[in-house]
């Protein structure tokens, strides 16, 4: 920083006069050279004599009288009015119900209706206080598929979901049928008017929005009750002789008497049966709207299984630019030929650190993966070049977990070794493409990315040009919840290099960050719009040596991938920058062991293995953790309770570590053993959404030094009854 | 909460609540609508409140953030209704802005700032408060409060400079 700089940042300490005489004196002096310096003194001046300005104004008292006096009558008028009451908490659900122009139709039946054709008008957020809907949902969510009917004022619509299979699937009775199918990324519309069934094609994940949405709908209908304060009474009964869950839940919305009853399946937790009704001033049933919903094995796998006629009129509307269409055919082609051979793959960072080492068999069908975390350094890579010796190196590295899938053209296989060496086994997942890998690596990832055949455009920029490249560009979408932003807009720019085998040699991605940890985000709350891309990348990965196999496949060797990343250091958002390197060894010539590709041997013979439904170390340790949280007379405000665990800590107090920061007793008696205690202070608590604070704290000495805390505790109450916040994570 | 406690609170905030919304948008209208939006959402929610909420700040809050809406509306509004009211002369005014104008012009400006931002400008620099009260009132470190302030009275500065010589 030179001296310009370091007077340029202490202008705003001059004008509120919060310098030392002798800084003072420094900045008068530069002052009276720096042009640049001194006008910005004068702006920071004005701005400053503006608000002396401003802090004189206030309001008189007749102001003061007159505004009351409106209040209270607007008051008393609400009072003799109640149904207006609640009606601005509900403005964006049941406002939308009521006013809407198919308000003839039965109030749950537009809501659902409107979420399946597409017309989101579900707004607000939903908060953890629905704790039961959300693993309801999270249930619905597992099975094959949903199948939903809802019927109200004469109209029908049935609806299914599979997550598996990403397919969405919404039918009027009579009327209109949409197919999204998220895999082969099309939407097939049936007119039954025209008789005609219209293709398009979509890179929109309608599940990702829609879907969730539509599952979102039985916790919204309890958030709206509860935010207006309103009873939800929960029985237990029978539906067609089962035991089940029963919510009911009544209220005056939008002027309508509203009664609500849900019915869950007590075995499987999922939800069953929805019936609404509403009744106007006078008690009378205006609309009545039920819900029913069961979850078949299997689908419609089309749009004709769904119930469009065979002799409807196909059209295709195949909007994707032609340009990258023809852009894109050799690169597929180069996709689906690359060579049959092993590769390990190693991600190191800047100081030769090797925290995941990647295993990788590919033969033109299946694939073999294995992501092997473990922490060692880059010297202890064998040197002799045989890809043998690499081999085993990989394997007896003591990995701290392994993830392990098998891909067979048709299901993916998953299987993960914990911390504890125990095996859990995932069920089998449908996936007829290779574009719902959900691990890194490998030349289908590194050379031959798979999102690069999505809807795409060519483009030409600098680097294309300079360096003989074909530059692809692909947007997404901002992502919402309600309201709330999830993701802001992203682009990536791939660029393809038809010198070495249609490869993609470089990726840049840019996209806003969002506050690390938070949950979905007001659009107020932000400094640029949703959709806003900004001009800077904050990834770039680069291929920075190139390989030819025997046959002559060109293949990355080594790539260099940069990274900014934002993190909130408790006193404002900092970034950081990282670069890794990731090195690709490959071997064509070698002879597959035995059984490699069998979903089988996934697993090791002789493994531990966790049956499901059974509890890790650390599941158990936190549910002990809570009970005690809730069962404590007396729980601590989030500040005090960190203070307390660093007391713990100093102390070797294991148990009381393990209450004040649930599940931590499964890593704290071995991380702890050898700490020396460290004396801390602590910041005050901050909201860091809606169940979430965080207490930043630094080590006494560092804050003296510094004034600043550079460390902190993120806390929730998420599972406890009583809203109690405990330590969740923390550095 | 019984009504008398809603109309006690009326009795105890309303001037408060008065001031910051002038302060900020510089127009007497606008900031009693301001209050009547403040406090008849606070009364519509009542029933949920349990005696435990520190008022004043989250009165400080809420108005802040009303406020600047407003603002933002307003701008919006000007922007359709295309110029500002002194531009019909085609010259700018010889004479130094009258404060109405002046704040109208840092509302706008305060109205593209982060939230927080904004939030802690208007506590320090209108309102007078001082940086431990308003950590407080915020509930967020006092460094946090000196760093917010500092880069909102840093863009501030050189926004409505801009925006005056417009």
């Amino acid at each position: 920083m030179n001296k310009h700089e370091r007077i340029n940042e202490l202008l705003v300490d001059f004008a509120l006069g919060d310098l030392s005489q002798q800084q003072e004196a420094e900045v008068k002096t530069h002052l009276a050279e720096c042009h640049q310096c001194s006008t910005e003194m004068k702006r920071l001046e004005e701005l400053l004599e503006c608000t002396e300005r401003i802090r004189e104004l206030s309001a008189d008292k007749r102001m003061c009288e007159s505004a009351k006096q409106a209040i209270l009558e607007t008051v008393e008028a609400e009072e003799m009015e109640p149904v207006r009451r609640t009606h601005i908490n509900v403005k964006h659900l049941w406002s939308a119900v009521v006013n809407s122009k198919m308000a003839k139709l039965a109030a749950a039946a537009v809501i659902i209706i409107a979420i399946l054709i597409g017309i989101n008008h579900l707004g607000g957020s939903i908060d953890g206080a629905t704790v039961a809907f959300a693993q309801i949902k999270e249930n619905m969510e597992k099975m094959a598929w949903m199948h939903v009917t809802v019927e109200g004022a004469g109209e029908k619509l049935e609806a299914w979901f599979s997550f598996e299979r990403r397919v969405m699937v919404s039918k009027r009775v009579p009327g209109e049928i949409r197919y999204h199918d998220g895999l082969k990324q099309t939407v097939q519309i049936y007119d039954p008017v025209a008789n005609t069934i219209t293709v398009s094609y979509t890179t929109a994940d309608a599940l990702a929005g829609m879907g969730r949405s539509a599952l979102d709908f039985p916790k919204s209908i309890l958030k709206l009750f509860d935010e207006a304060g309103q009873k939800i009474i929960q029985e237990t009964g029978k539906y067609e002789g089962k035991d089940s869950k029963i919510y009911k839940m009544s209220g005056f919305f939008g002027g309508m008497d509203m009664r609500v009853e849900m019915i869950v399946d007590i075995d499987k937790n999922v939800l069953l049966f929805i019936n609404q009704k509403a009744f106007d001033e006078t008690g009378t049933l205006k609309i009545e709207a039920n819900g029913y919903f069961d979850y078949p094995e299997n689908g419609p796998n089309d749009i004709y299984q769904a119930g469009a006629p065979p002799d409807a009129q196909v059209k295709i509307i195949d909007d994707r630019d032609p340009e990258f269409l023809e852009a894109i055919k050799p690169y597929r082609a180069a996709r689906e030929n690359l060579p049959q051979c092993v590769v390990v793959e190693t991600e190191a960072d800047e100081r030769g650190a090797i925290r995941t080492i990647c295993v990788v068999y590919n033969d033109s069908i299946n694939e073999r993966f294995e992501r092997i975390e473990t922490n060692v350094t880059s010297d202890s890579i064998p040197s002799d070049e045989s890809f043998q010796s690499l081999l085993t190196w990989a394997s007896d590295i003591g990995a701290n977990s392994i993830w392990a899938q098998l891909y067979d053209g048709e299901y993916i296989y998953r299987a993960r070794r914990d911390y504890e060496d125990f095996w859990s086994i995932k069920e089998k997942e449908y996936s007829p493409k290779r574009n719902h890998r959900s691990y890194n690596g490998g030349l289908a990832d590194r050379g031959w990315p798979e999102h690069v055949m999505y809807k795409g455009k060519v483009i030409e920029n600098n680097y294309s040009t300079e360096n003989g490249l074909i530059c692809i560009e692909k947007q997404n979408e901002p992502l919402y919840e309600g309201k709330k932003l999830r993701y802001p807009a992203e682009k990536t720019l791939y660029y393809i290099d038809p010198q070495r085998g249609y490869m993609c040699v470089r990726k840049e991605q840019f996209q806003h960050h969002l506050p690390p940890y938070e949950d979905p985000v007001d659009v107020e709350d932000l400094d640029f719009a949703p959709d806003d891309i900004p001009a800077e990348p904050y990834s770039i990965t680069e291929v920075v040596e190139f390989g030819q196999t025997d046959a002559g496949q060109w293949y990355p060797k080594r790539l260099q991938q940069w990274s900014r990343k934002c993190f909130d250091q408790g006193y404002g958002w900092e970034t950081s920058e990282e670069t890794k390197t990731i090195t690709l060894y490959l071997e064509t010539n070698l002879d597959f062991p035995d059984g490699i590709f069998d979903p089988n041997g996934l697993v090791p013979t002789g493994a531990k293995i966790r049956k499901e439904g059974e509890k890790t170390s650390f599941e158990k340790h936190f549910e002990q953790a809570i009970a005690i949280v809730d069962s404590r007379e007396h729980w601590p405000e989030p500040r005090e309770l960190v203070s307390r665990y660093w007391q713990a800590r100093s102390a070797k107090d294991y148990d009381e570590m393990a209450i004040l920061w649930p599940g931590s007793a499964s890593w704290s008696h071995r991380h702890v053993e050898n700490e020396k205690p460290v004396e801390y202070v602590f910041g005050e608590t901050r909201k860091a959404g809606d169940n979430r604070v965080i207490v930043p704290y630094a080590a006494r000495s560092y804050y003296e030094e510094h004034g600043t805390y550079n460390l902190k505790m993120w806390l929730h109450n998420n599972r406890s009854t009583k809203g109690r916040y405990y330590i969740f994570s923390g550095n | 909460m019984a009504k008398k406690d809603f109309e006690a609170l009326i009795g105890d905030y309303s001037a408060q609540v008065l001031n910051t919304a002038m302060r900020i948008l510089g127009d007497t209208q606008k900031a009693q609508d301001v209050h009547q939006e403040v406090f008849l959402e606070i009364w519509r929610r009542w029933h949920r409140y349990d005696g435990r909420t520190n008022w004043k700040a989250y009165l400080y809050r809420t108005t802040v953030r009303k406020a600047i809406r407003f603002a933002k509306q307003s701008i919006t509004k000007r922007l359709l209704e295309q110029r500002p009211a002194y531009a019909d002369s085609g010259e700018k005014p010889d004479e130094p802005l009258r404060t109405a104008e002046l704040q109208q012009k840092l509302a706008g400006c305060l109205a593209r700032l982060p939230k927080r931002q904004a939030e802690v400008f208007v506590l320090s620099k209108m309102e007078g408060l001082k940086g431990e009260k308003i950590a407080e009132l915020l509930g967020c470190s006092q460094e946090t409060v000196r760093v917010h302030l500092h880069r909102a009275i840093k863009r501030l500065a050189r926004e409505l400079s801009d925006s005056l010589a417009e």
